[in-house]
């Protein structure tokens, strides 16, 4: 229980790219080459989607300086949990 | 031997699809067969969206996304809220929708209709790509009010041919700025859509099954199909069967019976198959051997996946690689050229697949194609065209895995090269 309470006060962080934005101008990796590489085209690629949330500084940072804005950083929340289908509950039908 | 399958299978579950024969069922006929119910009207909103989401029916669009959670999350949003009714079916190989609005418009309507009631809306929009399905439905509609219905307010927009125009965030922007092309998400179309209001995409098919589940029950539509994906597809039959064609099947059907008894069999063999449309990959002929069901559970066991169950077969005579080759040129061809890995890659891999089947590859090229189409490319685009190519790749790689090798060795394998894949037909790439 207790790890459970401590997963939900850490910080994820989970990068994207907008790859319609990125136009290959390629500061990220040299700001941030830990999270960011380049594709053979020269696009950004990302290392990995989500990030532990000590390193929100130097990713917020990255966003920034991106010329084009094309990176996204955002707070992952987990989703609510979708009910499972009650198909098997009776359903009331009228008849005309 | 084939009175035994018969027996055993593929028998069609009528449920969307109209008696053979009809060419479009009038408002009378609608009504006649169960159409415009008060039981189906008598729920409210919430009690329709209940309704869908016990029934489990999934998005038949291609992404089988929860169609209740999708009325939910419209529904949650800030009014005004838009109904966006998706016939533009724009794969190749799939006629479903184009044929559910041609014959039944009114249970595409009535569908559309309920969701504009689940969701608290007063403004659905057509889009198609065809002016034939605008007609019917527009003369369906005309009955309709003929009959002193009062109905919220409807518009028809044609988008523009080609395969990306058909994804949801690809016709709002089409309507909101006649530019056919996929958008970034965030925002997501039941966030923002239309006009910048939270907007409800849905495939002709799906709203077509809302009407049944409002007036049958949801119990009703699970008693048919797999409890994965409950309830009747309709698949698209094409390639190098007897009688192409469109059919309507229960999830779970055996995809050999589907072949075989609604397709009339397979006189020159199943080399290979597209399960569920250009993007959801390629699948062995061998894999028809097996217990292969029409489900997305037994369809991604065996590599690929339902998609929208447009269903190509490659015969045993002509060349298989070259159908692969023709496939991933197509994806090419209709990036819509706004993504760098897709502009690039989608090309990279064709040209990387036409070299492999000429018996030109470079050194790298078997390598670099698994590396787009596992690695690179994956996940990196806006829309899902660029995640489709890869798929066609990867699966691609391993289907034909001992063409490539012949290809490789020797240039070709001695059979024609031309493509046998709808709207895609003919000579390519020599």
């Amino acid at each position: 229980m207790a790890a459970s309470i401590a997963d939900a006060t850490a910080k994820r962080l989970r990068v994207r790219i907008d790859p319609i934005r990125c136009t290959a101008f390629g500061f990220c990796t040299e700001f941030c080459p830990e999270l960011f590489t380049l594709d053979e085209w020269g696009y950004a690629w990302l290392k990995q989607r989500d990030v532990d949330g000590r390193a929100e500084a130097l990713v917020r940072e990255t966003a920034r300086l991106c010329p084009r804005g094309a990176i996204l950083v955002e707070e992952v929340d987990t989703p609510a949990p979708e009910p499972a289908p009650a198909g098997t509950q009776p359903i009331r039908i009228r008849r005309r | 031997m084939t009175a035994t399958m018969l027996d055993t299978t593929a028998t069609t579950v009528r449920r969307l699809l109209p008696e053979p024969g009809t060419t479009r069922e009038s408002f009378d006929a609608y009504l006649a067969a169960g159409g415009y119910a008060n039981t189906a009207w008598d729920h409210s909103p919430t009690e329709l969206i209940d309704l869908v989401s016990a029934s489990g029916l999934r998005g038949r669009g291609g992404a089988a996304f929860p169609t209740g959670r999708k009325l939910r999350a419209v529904a949650g949003q800030p009014g005004p809220r838009v109904v966006l009714i998706n016939g533009a079916e724009s794969e190749p190989a799939s006629r479903k929708d184009h044929a559910l609005l041609l014959t039944r418009p009114h249970l595409v309507i009535e569908g559309a209709l309920l969701a504009a009631r689940a969701v608290g809306s007063n403004d659905v929009i057509l889009y198609v790509h065809d002016r034939a399905l605008e007609r019917a439905v527009d003369e369906a509609r005309k009955e309709l009010k003929r009959a002193g219905a009062k109905l919220p307010h409807w518009r028809t927009e044609v988008g523009p041919p080609g395969y990306v125009a058909g994804e949801a965030s690809a016709a709002i922007q089409w309507i909101n700025r006649r530019s056919a092309k996929p958008t970034f998400k965030p925002p997501r179309t039941h966030e923002r859509g239309v006009a910048g209001r939270p907007t409800l995409v849905q495939n002709v098919e799906t709203l077509a099954n809302l009407p049944l589940i409002a007036r049958e029950g949801a119990a009703w539509f699970r008693a048919v199909g797999s409890d994965d994906a409950p309830g009747t597809v309709l698949v698209t039959l094409s390639g190098a069967v007897r009688r192409p064609g469109v059919y309507e099947v229960a999830t779970g059907t055996p995809l050999r019976a589907i072949l075989d008894e609604l397709g009339g069999g397979t006189p020159n063999g199943v080399q290979a198959l597209l399960p569920g449309g250009y993007f959801a990959g390629w699948l062995p002929g061998a894999a028809l051997r097996e217990d292969l069901t029409l489900d997305p559970t037994s369809l991604r066991a065996a590599g690929a996946d339902l998609g929208s169950a447009a269903i190509t077969v490659i015969p045993d005579n002509v060349c298989g690689l070259w159908q692969a080759a023709r496939l991933l040129r197509f994806f090419a061809d209709e990036s819509a050229r706004q993504c760098g890995a897709c502009t690039f890659g989608t090309a990279a891999m064709a040209d990387a697949l036409e070299r492999v089947a000429r018996g030109e590859a470079r050194p790298d090229d078997l390598q670099r194609l698994h590396t787009y189409a596992e690695r690179m490319l994956p996940g990196r685009g806006a829309c899902g065209h660029l995640d489709g190519a890869a798929v066609a790749a990867r699966t691609a790689l391993s289907v034909f895995a001992d063409e490539i090798g012949t290809h490789l060795r020797r240039g070709g394998c001695g059979r024609p090269e031309h493509s046998t894949l709808p709207g895609l037909e003919g000579k390519h790439g020599r």
